[in-house]
């Protein structure tokens, strides 16, 4: 074929199955190649538009207020319990604090001291905005404080004053907020009037024994994208939420005997790893027809028992007595 | 091998106990004052009346004595709680109980004197182990522990129609204010006030753990002479009185005080309270709002022993003092309570 040969020559070439299997080889590899790209660039994206960043998620404590007097072994448990979370996850989640050290916050001592002085002095409404500023700085986490149960009186306080206006609705969102942070919470008649105890125990009623955290408990704390692993004490010790996105997933109730394994694996059933068993735990696998010789066996033994029950239930007699104990 | 042979004596164990006679029984533990509900209801009666979920009454009511274990039919299908009646030997109804029926038909239910019930078995579930009555907290499903009551007039308060207040004033020493809405104590001139709740709903055997008194100042704009900075203090009434009678000069429509105005006279050594005060309120400022005092010393002296129960007296150390008396029926208004945080033994 010549260099000046024409384009009608060229198409008027004879077919050649030496030059076409030549350029099957070179056209597939291209292909192929591009094709790889492709997957590879769209695995990439796919993997960044499914949410799996390379950076780690950051994973919130927060612990919710109470004026228990082991509250600090409280606060003790439940980061180690986000520690675990963080190593369970091979760096994926990352423990970041909260809240973070607010310098610049409302200092709630001096605001206690003022809103106190100002009870006292019978200026209610004065009393009233101090520790509504104070408290509203609490919910968004602007606040410092070296007491945690101060949260607790301030919240006392303040509903002592909206009943004393007759402002039930106020005092009841205060109690509320109150029995939430702390489902152990129990007034002290010492301290409180009983109108508050009275509106206090009416709370509780009305929400049961383990009322449910509501987004505006977790005030600044509760940012979207982030895990939060929220801390409260319990009945018998302590209550641990997982909030994804704001929105509660799972919860665990650790007693004063249960491992911190057995909480990580209560809020995080799904994702963390746990470290490989020993050969000799590992579970034995059976083989997949004595599921089958098992069932049946369940079947009969099922039947049996419902014919002995009706046969033993036709038998026996039944009597009632009254023990008075007094 | 073993496991195999313990799985079939287990087995044949079961059914031969399915084959026997099925036992169950409504336990009546009764609680409170135990010697007290045990000589009320001596050659009494239990009536038992079954309800159903939606609190309806399932045939009629069941009679059995009060001292001895009685067989009964079995309890009506869907029974699911049981309401107990006491009756003392002349059939007057003397206790009162109520308690859950299970699935079998067994169950039990808290029982005490009628006066008693609120204190004893409000919110209370119990069950029976090893003999013995166990009293666990209806919500939480815990061992009772300590419970609250509250005594006042207020609609949310536990026990009401407890409640005697007036005061005492020195120069209208023969006027009756038992039925004003207020209770005032002053110093120029002498004003008494005196309060008093009856604790006959608390067991005798109850430990008082705190008791509070709290009341309300009336309102400034109704009486602008209150809220006086002043302590005021807090005294055991020693001599009975009565609210619709009491004046400065006498205690009830036929008696004097042994000092006017119930008072105490160190020089003649008479006194009508106690020498020194029970408690004291400092700085009883803001009208409007509500005050506290523990007062639990006297509240344990009054259920110990219920005779001496004659209430306080209340008197100021500076200007007036008005508090909202159980009278007031302005909206809002808290009239005197008393908080009793106690705890019964199990």
């Amino acid at each position: 074929m010549g260099a000046g040969a024409s384009r009608a020559d060229r198409t008027s070439i004879p077919y050649d199955p030496g030059d076409f299997l030549v350029c099957w080889i070179v056209y597939s590899s291209v292909l192929v190649r591009v094709l790889g790209w492709s997957v590879l660039t769209l695995g990439v994206l796919a993997r960044t538009a499914s949410g799996q960043p390379a950076e780690p998620r950051a994973l919130s404590v927060l612990i919710l207020p109470s004026a228990r007097a082991d509250g600090s072994a409280i606060r003790s448990r439940i980061e180690r319990v986000a520690a675990l979370i963080s190593t369970r996850s091979r760096g994926s989640l990352r423990v970041a604090q909260h809240p973070p050290a607010v310098e610049d916050g409302v200092d709630l001592e001096s605001s206690m001291r003022a809103a106190t002085e100002l009870t006292n002095a019978g200026k209610l409404d004065e009393a009233a905005a101090t520790y509504d500023v104070a408290l509203d700085a609490c919910i968004r986490g602007q606040w410092r404080s070296t007491d945690p149960s101060l949260l607790v009186r301030m919240h006392l306080a303040r509903a002592s004053i909206a009943l004393a206006r007759h402002e039930g609705a106020v005092a009841d969102q205060l109690l509320e907020r109150l029995y939430r942070y702390d489902p152990t919470f129990e007034p002290s008649l010492t301290d409180l009037g009983p109108k508050v105890i009275g509106a206090f125990t009416r709370v509780r009623e009305r929400l049961g024994p383990r009322p449910n955290v509501r987004r505006e408990e977790l005030g600044g704390a509760c940012v979207d994208g982030r895990v939060l692993i929220v801390g409260r004490a319990a009945a018998g010790g302590v209550e641990i939420l997982r909030f994804d996105g704001c929105k509660q997933i799972a919860e665990a109730l650790m007693s004063s005997t249960a491992t911190d394994e057995d909480a990580v694996a209560s809020l995080f059933p799904e994702a963390l790893s746990s470290p490989a068993l020993p050969k000799k735990d590992r579970p034995r696998r059976r083989p997949k027809w004595i599921w089958g010789v098992v069932a049946a066996a369940a079947v009969a033994v099922t039947g049996l028992a419902v014919g002995l029950g009706i046969w033993a239930s036709e038998q026996k007699t039944s009597s009632l007595y009254v023990e008075p104990r007094l | 091998m073993s496991s195999r042979v313990y799985r079939s004596t287990s087995l044949l164990l079961l059914l031969w106990a399915s084959c026997g006679e099925d036992q169950h029984s409504i336990a009546l533990c009764g609680r409170g004052d135990h010697d007290q509900l045990t000589s009320a209801l001596a050659g009494g009666s239990f009536e038992l009346t079954f309800r159903d979920l939606a609190g309806n009454s399932l045939g009629q009511p069941l009679t059995v004595p009060a001292d001895r274990r009685t067989k009964i039919a079995t309890a009506p299908q869907h029974a699911t709680s049981v309401e107990v009646v006491g009756r003392a030997s002349d059939n007057t109804i003397v206790a009162h109980g109520t308690g859950a029926v299970d699935a079998g038909g067994g169950g039990c239910a808290c029982v005490a004197l009628l006066e008693q019930e609120k204190a004893a078995c409000a919110n209370i579930a119990c069950s029976v182990a090893m003999t013995r009555c166990t009293f666990v907290d209806a919500t939480s499903k815990q061992a009772a522990s300590a419970q609250t009551i509250v005594f006042g007039e207020n609609s949310t308060d536990d026990v009401s129609k407890v409640t005697a207040d007036t005061k005492l004033h020195s120069q209208q020493a023969n006027t009756v204010f038992g039925g004003d809405s207020s209770i005032g104590t002053d110093t120029q001139p002498p004003m008494t006030a005196l309060l008093r709740f009856e604790l006959a709903a608390l067991p005798q055997s109850a430990t008082v753990d705190v008791a509070v008194l709290a009341f309300d100042l009336v309102p400034a704009a109704q009486n602008p002479s209150s809220g006086s900075n002043q302590p005021i203090d807090f005294f055991q009434i020693l001599e009975s009185w009565s609210e619709s009678s009491a004046t400065w000069e006498h205690r009830d429509s036929a008696n004097l005080w042994s000092v006017a105005g119930c008072r105490y006279d160190s020089q003649a050594s008479k006194q009508s309270r106690a020498t020194n005060a029970g408690a004291a309120l400092v700085k009883p400022a803001t009208p409007g709002m509500t005050y506290t005092v523990d007062i639990t010393d006297l509240v344990r002296a009054w259920v110990s022993d219920p005779s001496s129960n004659f209430g306080l007296s209340i008197e100021a150390t500076g200007d007036e003092v008005d508090i909202v008396a159980h009278e007031d029926t302005t909206p809002g208004a808290m009239r005197p309570q008393l908080a009793v945080q106690y705890h019964l033994d199990p």
